[in-house]
C-alpha cells in the first residue's frame, strides 16, 4: 500500500527549494507526496513533479479577523485556521514530516497529529511542551544556524529527518539546457548583512569584460532588488542584460539552467541553480553558514570572508573565470564534488575542534584525548560531578529542595564554561538537547533520565581527558 | 508606532488574553490553535522567536 506523506515547509524560497531533492527521494520510494507551504512562497513549488500535491497555509485570510474585526476576531480567526487545515485532516496521512524548525511548525504539527505518532520533527507533547522526537531534529536545535559549528548541510538533515538517502538524481529538477548566457550575478540576497555593493558588481563586471570582452552576462535578483540593478554601472561597450525583476520564479529557474555560472551571496537562486545542475560561486560571509546553505550543484565553489567590504572584485572575477575555464581555485574555501555527495575542504582550517566535538557527541566518532584541554575538561568534570550528585540524592528524595536549588545551578555552571570556552558551547547544546527531548515525564523517569545524561557525558570526558580518574562521582 | 504596528500589537494582545483563559490543563486543539495565531502574529511582526517556546 502506498504511504501517504504530508512535508511542513512553512520557511522561506530558499529552503522550498532545499526540501526538492527530498520531495523526489520520497517520491522514488514509492510514497505519495504532500507538502504545506505559506501561499505567499507557494511560487517556489511551481517546477515540482505534478504528483506532489501542494497545500497552502493562509496566513493573511487566517490572521485577516484578528486585525480587522471588532466582535469576536479570536473565534474567526481560528475558524479560519480550522478551516484550512481540516483538507490535511482528513487526508489521513501515514506520516507527517516538519521540517521547517520553527515555533508555529511545531504547534502546526500538533494539531494535525496531536498524538504524534506519526510525525517526525518539531512538536509538541499533550501537555503543550516541545518535543523533539528525532535525533536529527534534536541536532538541528542544538547545533545548526549562525554562531554554531555545524558543517551538514540543510539539505542532508533534512534527507536524515525524512529517513531517505539522496541521489543526484533527486536534485535534478529538469533536462539540461543548452547554455546561452557564460555568468549570472545576482546581485542582492535575502538580508542587507549578505548582500554586496552595487559599486562591487560594477567592478565585477568592468572586470568580466576587461577579460572577456565577447561574454553574454546577466543580472538577476528580486523586485525588490531592482533599485540596486539600478545603480550597478555597465560599461555601453559590454553585453550586460538586466533580468532584476522581471522573471517569475520558474522564468529565473529556467534563465538559471541555461547558464554557464551563477555568482551571487547566498540566497535562493543558489538553491535553484542546484537543482538545474549550474554550478555557482558562492561568495558567503560570516553572516550565514555556507556549510548549511551553499550550493550544491556539482563543481560549485564558496569564497569566504568575514564581511561583504572584505570581498575584492579582482579576486570574485578571476575565480568566476577560473570555474567557467574549468581551472582549479586559488580563493574558494570548499568545493562541491556532487549535488549528493557535497564539499571537499580546499583551504578551511575554521574551529575544527567544535566541529570534532560536533562529531563525537552526535555522530559516534571516537573520542581521543585532547591536550591543551584539560583544565577545561576538568572543569566540566567538576561541574558533572556536582549534577551527579544531586541527581543521587533526588533519586533517593525527590523533593530535597536544596539538590533541586543546586541542580538548577548546573545549567548556570555549564552556560558560563560555554561562554568562556567557546568549544565547550557543542556540549552545553548536547546536554541541554538532551534533557529537552525527555519531554513530560514523573519525577522519578526524569531523574534517572538526567541521571544517564551526565553518565554519557562522563564517559565523553574521560574518553577526551583521560589522564584524571573520576573520584567518587559513580552512582548506579 | 505605525498603523501596522498598532494592528499587529492589538492582535497579539487578543491572543494572549486568549491563551491565558486557556493555558489551565494540557493542551487542547483550541489553545494550540491560539499559539499558531501567537506564531503567525509574531512573524509578521519579525518578533519571532528563535527556538519554539517551551511551556
Amino acid at each position: 500500500m502506498t504511504k501517504k506523506i504530508l512535508i511542513l515547509q512553512l520557511a522561506r524560497l530558499g529552503d522550498i527549494y532545499q526540501t526538492w531533492p527530498i520531495l523526489n527521494a520520497l517520491q522514488r520510494g514509492g510514497a505519495e507526496v504532500h507538502m504545506l507551504v505559506r501561499e505567499r512562497y507557494a511560487e517556489a513549488c511551481l517546477g515540482l513533479d505534478p504528483s506532489i500535491k501542494v497545500h497552502k497555509l493562509f496566513s493573511k485570510n487566517i490572521l485577516e479577523p484578528l486585525f480587522l474585526e471588532p466582535n469576536e476576531a479570536v473565534e474567526k480567526s481560528q475558524a479560519r485556521l480550522a478551516e484550512n487545515l481540516q483538507p490535511l485532516i482528513d487526508e489521513s496521512y501515514d506520516e507527517i514530516i516538519n521540517l521547517s524548525f520553527s515555533p508555529l511548525s511545531s504547534y502546526l504539527s500538533y494539531l494535525l497529529d496531536p498524538e504524534g505518532n506519526s510525525t517526525k520533527g518539531y512538536g509538541r507533547f499533550l501537555d503543550g511542551s516541545f518535543a523533539i522526537k528525532d535525533w536529527p531534529s534534536a541536532y538541528f536545535f542544538s547545533q545548526v544556524g549562525i554562531g554554531s559549528y555545524n558543517r551538514l548541510h540543510l539539505v542532508d538533515l533534512l534527507a536524515m529527518i525524512s529517513d531517505v538517502t539522496l541521489s543526484d538524481e533527486d536534485f535534478s529538477s529538469r533536462p539540461s539546457a543548452e547554455k546561452e548566457i557564460d555568468i549570472l550575478l545576482h546581485i542582492g540576497a535575502s538580508q542587507p548583512n549578505k548582500r554586496l555593493e552595487p559599486h562591487f558588481w560594477s567592478q565585477v563586471i568592468q572586470l568580466l569584460e576587461a577579460g572577456r570582452p565577447s561574454f553574454k552576462i546577466g543580472l538577476i535578483g528580486s523586485l525588490g532588488e531592482k533599485g540596486i540593478a539600478e545603480e550597478v554601472q555597465v560599461p555601453l561597450s559590454f553585453r550586460v542584460d538586466n533580468y532584476v525583476g522581471q522573471t517569475s520564479l520558474p522564468e529565473l529557474m529556467d534563465l538559471i539552467g541555461k547558464s554557464k555560472l551563477v555568482v551571487g551571496a547566498d540566497s535562493a537562486p543558489m538553491h535553484m541553480a542546484t537543482l538545474t545542475g549550474t554550478p555557482c560561486l558562492n561568495l558567503s560571509m560570516s553572516s550565514v553558514n555556507f556549510w548549511e546553505t551553499g550550493p550544491r550543484s556539482q563543481g560549485s565553489r564558496v569564497l569566504w570572508r568575514s564581511q561583504a567590504t572584505d570581498y575584492s572584485p579582482r579576486e570574485v572575477s578571476e575565480e568566476a573565470l577560473r570555474m567557467i575555464d574549468h581551472l582549479a581555485s586559488e580563493e574558494a574555501v570548499v568545493e562541491c564534488v556532487s549535488a549528493a555527495a557535497g564539499y571537499k575542504i580546499l583551504q578551511w582550517q575554521q574551529n575544527e575542534i567544535e566541529w570534532d566535538l560536533i562529531k563525537i557527541f552526535y555522530f559516534d566518532k571516537k573520542a581521543d584525548p585532547y591536550s591543551g584541554y584539560e583544565k577545561v575538561f576538568s572543569s566540566l568534570r567538576e561541574i558533572n560531578q556536582l549534577a551527579l550528585e544531586q541527581l543521587h540524592i533526588l533519586s533517593e528524595s525527590p523533593q530535597q529542595a536544596t539538590a533541586i536549588k543546586i541542580y538548577g545551578q548546573v545549567e548556570e555552571l555549564l552556560d558560563s564554561l560555554g561562554r568562556l570556552v567557546p568549544p565547550m558551547q557543542v556540549i552545553v547544546r548536547w546536554i541541554s538537547v538532551q534533557k529537552i527531548a525527555i519531554g513530560p515525564a514523573p519525577v522519578d523517569v526524569l531523574v534517572q533520565s538526567h541521571k544517564m545524561i551526565h553518565e554519557d557525558l562522563e564517559r565523553y570526558i574521560s574518553d577526551l581527558c583521560p589522564s584524571q580518574p573520576l573520584q567518587g562521582v559513580m552512582h548506579d | 508606532m505605525d498603523n501596522l504596528e498598532q494592528h499587529l500589537a492589538k492582535a497579539l494582545q487578543r491572543i494572549e488574553k486568549a491563551i491565558e483563559q486557556q493555558k489551565k490543563t494540557d493542551l487542547k486543539k483550541e489553545e494550540a490553535m491560539l499559539w499558531v495565531l501567537k506564531e503567525m502574529i509574531l512573524e509578521q511582526n519579525d518578533k519571532k522567536n528563535s527556538h519554539p517556546p517551551t511551556r
